[in-house]
């Protein structure tokens, strides 16, 4: 394969002329980079297709940069700075939590300690090879004590170590085994408890690393703090205690979850709940302030060792929900030290942009996205789906996942940045798509990190485009066609609400506006409903629920609920977003099916072929002959393209009025000619049987549909992910092309849309 | 008597997919013959309709595979080169066979992969293969 040598991202992800862009790149090979600003059009190399473009931007004066080596820390884990005054480890203490180890048995983790691996002073509990650990350290030498039963995965614990310098070290774990904390139950005759001494004088030298829960300071450098040994798992209420011995009668009431008055520091996770969630990177400490960083944003929310299925809403039960779930391969931000700010000239339109950063190797290009200046829109805005874009940032599970090629339909065919964020997994981070190291999905995403399938010419490893790749095909139409439009971004609708949608004639979307915050839900919902005009381009529209972070916009999560064509599953009772305290899921299963705004929702997935749209009574209706203008009744539409060789494919959504389809909208086409590999989306099929697929099943096909609103507005819908790979076919010329053209022209017009009823 | 050793138990359900491999894999096997294979090199991904259904539960059963030494297309030069290579778990190298074999089409490719798919899940002899 062909490494890649250097590879960047930008921060913010989306910027209005004036303001100053930040570039991070990290290189292999120290040297000069040279960086050029270009508008991206199109990264197609599809040789059937129109071919990469992108135009230099001329005037910006980028000067060239010393490239290193940048280093990413990944793992989740928390670092306290100051520990209380009363707390003086090298005089005698105990320590206690909770923690649930996924991968016990996967080396060593650190559970909670104030030590420096590189030093070895200090003191540290954690796991080794499945076994509790508790040691202490003066540097030259180190005394460790191990609990003789190994632990068993998914099972809560009450772990306590002491120190006294003068008798020794004690070590021991208790079982918390309830009814649905755990991944067994009572039933199981489980004799796994285990209290370890070693007793002599031992001392230990107070480290000046910090203290760290989840992993362990590599060294006591001042500055950033590096970690090791992360933890896969759970922990719950970490403490220190002023004792140097815990009696029985003591680790029992710890075990009950009591906090002992000796106790001088407790962090409690849940601490900080509120009805809109707990989106804080903050661990509180209740005794003495003495608070936590969270780093790499491990999971919260999350079910605790004394969760019993009486509440599966967080907000409702905190104290059920102690507990946060630390991943060793979470990433939410690189902080990879500045590169290069770039001032976006006042002047620059509005569109995608790219940074080409240039070592002479191989080229990166760090994609972020232009606002226009508001003094001087469009009538026409595309919406970027940057809530997706970052949902399936770097997604692996594609080419992990052992169904995925049947799911795709297709023998994979991977390439340079697929083999690379294969191989260098821990450096690019995972997409909500993924699982972490221990089977758990990944709900939160970053777009503060290098995402290559968000680059112009990235192809998805089924030798296929997928969204960002696949929108620049509807920009490249437009631009063709000589439509004149604006872009903006999910973010700043989920921001700016439906008054910043009301500036345009029309909104249309990219081809897979997937994930969807409730401000943009509502946004649409409110500009559809006051005579605002919207063509959704895409498929399998408005599905997943998803919550930026309030204080962190770079961050998203995403939980997903209990159905719905999904990579994973949220586990039970932790269905509820830490972000805001929304349950997710489907916005379907929330009420709010995307066929009430946009008129058609998801329906099927066809990955292998693709399919075209066959014409229905309602496009011979008098009321569309503006829509069908140069398209003959008996004609397909699309039944050529560059994905599957047809519009309709990859995911495709439907007309259902018992989904909330207005009662007005126009039933124009529907697909067929799908095949046995195409399926019905998981929520339709109540009871499965043999014949839910593309060439038995009538629910796979997707449907044309147009709706008239109030006040001149309305509603077209293409419901196909490959609509916009059929646009460029026979240079422009072909009824897909005919027919958008058709319907954006009248949309960006002035005139009311024709009212049908 | 109690459980105290996670390490005495392991996942059971690894000989059930053990027999589950060797029953289906004999019925798969019956299903792989020459004019299957012909199909597949002119229609693999259904781009000229619908395949067999003999040819769909093939597919069907090489594409569910575990990932780890699961044969891919590699993208050498876009549409124009290809090579064949093995995925590994995440994180790990991927690695490429010795033969080095290029070829020019996807098309290629894809029924090279087929071909040696059927050889190492069993539902072919090398012999007659080769």
């Amino acid at each position: 394969m062909r490494p890649l040598t250097i590879r960047g991202y930008c921060d913010p992800l989306v910027v209005s002329p004036g303001d100053d862009i930040n570039f991070y790149v990290s290189c292999d090979h120290p040297g000069e980079v040279s960086p050029r600003l270009v508008r991206v059009v199109l990264g197609d190399e599809n040789p059937d297709g129109p071919g990469a473009k992108e135009i230099p931007v001329e005037g910006v004066n980028l000067m060239p940069f010393e490239g290193m080596a940048q280093r990413t820390q990944a793992g989740g884990h928390i670092v306290v700075s100051a520990l209380p005054s009363a707390f003086n480890a090298a005089q005698g203490f105990s320590v206690h939590l909770f923690a649930s180890p996924t991968l016990p048995a996967a080396g060593q983790q650190a559970l909670i300690g104030q030590w420096s691996q590189a030093d070895s002073r200090g003191w540290e509990l954690g796991l080794v090879d499945g076994h509790v650990f508790f040691r202490v350290s003066e540097g030259n030498v180190t005394t460790q004590v191990e609990t003789t039963k190994a632990l068993f995965a998914g099972i809560w614990y009450s772990i306590c170590a002491s120190y006294d310098p003068d008798t020794g070290l004690t070590v021991s774990q208790t079982a918390v085994v309830g009814s649905c904390n755990g991944r067994f139950g009572p039933v199981v005759d489980l004799d796994n408890d285990s209290t370890q001494t070693m007793s002599g004088a031992f001392p230990l030298a107070v480290t000046s690393a910090p203290l760290v829960i989840a992993a362990v300071a590599e060294s006591e450098n001042p500055g950033r703090v590096w970690v090791t040994h992360q933890y896969s798992g759970k922990i719950e209420a970490p403490k220190l205690l002023n004792s140097t011995s815990l009696s029985a009668a003591e680790t029992l009431a710890l075990a009950d979850g009591k906090v002992p008055s000796t106790a001088v520091a407790c962090w409690d996770f849940a601490e900080g709940i509120t009805r809109t969630g707990i989106p804080s990177d903050q661990a509180v400490e209740i005794i003495a302030g003495c608070h936590g960083q969270l780093v790499n944003t491990p999971d919260r929310a999350m079910t605790g060792r004394n969760w019993d299925d009486t509440e599966h809403h967080f907000i409702h039960a905190p104290e059920q929900y102690g507990a946060i779930w630390f991943h060793p391969d979470s990433i939410d931000d690189c902080r990879w030290d500045v590169s290069l700010t770039m001032r976006i000239p006042d002047d620059l339109g509005s569109g995608v942009y790219a940074l080409e950063v240039d070592q002479g190797r191989d080229v990166e290009r760090i994609v972020f996205f232009l606002r226009p200046n508001p003094n001087n829109r469009k009538k026409i805005l595309f919406l970027a789906s940057t809530f997706t874009y970052l949902a399936y940032a770097n997604q692996q599970v594609a080419v992990q996942a052992a169904v995925a090629q049947s799911v795709f339909a297709h023998t994979a065919i991977l390439h340079d940045n697929e083999i690379e964020v294969h191989e260098r997994s821990l450096e690019y981070g995972l997409s909500t798509y993924d699982y972490h190291a221990d089977g758990k999905g990944v709900q939160y995403s970053t777009w503060r990190r290098p995402i290559l399938n968000m680059r112009p010419q990235h192809r998805y490893c089924y030798s296929t485009l997928w969204n960002f790749t696949t929108d620049l095909h509807l920009l490249n139409w437009m631009e063709q066609m000589g439509f004149e439009f604006d872009v903006l971004t999910d973010h700043d609708v989920h921001e700016h609400g439906s008054e910043l949608l009301k500036n345009y004639n029309v909104v249309v979307t990219a081809s897979h506006p997937e994930y969807y915050s409730t401000p943009l839900v509502n946004a649409w919902e409110e500009y559809i409903a006051s005579g605002g005009r919207g063509m959704y381009l895409g498929g399998n529209g408005m599905y997943w629920v998803s919550v930026p972070n309030p204080d962190r916009p770079y961050l998203i999560e995403v939980r997903r609920g209990e159905q719905g064509d999904q990579g994973w599953r949220a586990n039970p009772g932790e269905t509820f977003h830490s972000h805001s305290g929304e349950k997710g899921g489907l916005w379907r299963l929330r009420g709010r099916a995307a066929q009430r705004i946009w008129g058609v929702g998801y329906t099927a997935h066809a990955f292998g072929t693709s399919a075209p749209y066959f014409q229905l009574p309602d496009a011979k209706d008098p009321r569309l002959d503006w829509m069908m203008e140069g398209i003959a009744y008996d004609d397909p539409i699309g039944d050529t393209g560059l994905i599957g060789n047809g519009a309709a494919g990859h995911e495709f959504d439907r007309y259902d009025l018992t989904l909330g389809t207005p009662p007005n909208t126009m039933l124009v086409a529907s697909s067929f000619g799908h095949n046995v590999y195409d399926m019905v989306v998981p929520e339709d099929q109540y009871f499965p049987s043999s014949g839910m697929n593309g060439l038995e099943h009538p629910n796979v096909h997707g449907d044309i549909t147009y709706f008239s609103s109030r006040n001149g507005g309305g509603m077209f819908a293409a419901a196909s992910m490959t609509w916009v790979t059929s646009l460029p076919m026979n240079n422009y010329d072909n009824h897909v092309s005919r027919l958008t053209g058709n319907v954006l022209r009248r949309f960006a017009s002035s005139e009311p849309l024709p009212a049908v009823d | 008597m109690a459980l105290s050793d996670p390490g005495k138990y392991r996942d059971k359900s690894a000989d059930f997919m053990a027999m589950w491999h060797s029953k289906r894999g004999a019925e798969v096997r019956e299903l792989v013959t020459e004019e299957l294979i012909e199909e597949h090199a002119t229609n693999p991904e259904c781009e000229l309709g619908h395949q067999s259904g003999e040819l769909v539960q093939v597919l069907n059963y090489l594409r569910m595979a575990p990932t780890p030494g699961k044969d891919f297309g590699y993208m050498t030069s876009p549409f124009q080169e290809y090579r064949i290579g093995l995925i590994s778990v995440r994180g790990a190298e991927v690695t490429f066979p010795a033969d080095e074999r290029i070829f020019t089409s996807e098309h290629e490719v894809v029924q090279e992969i087929f071909l040696r798919r059927l050889v190492r899940m069993g539902l072919r002899d090398e012999e007659s293969a080769s």
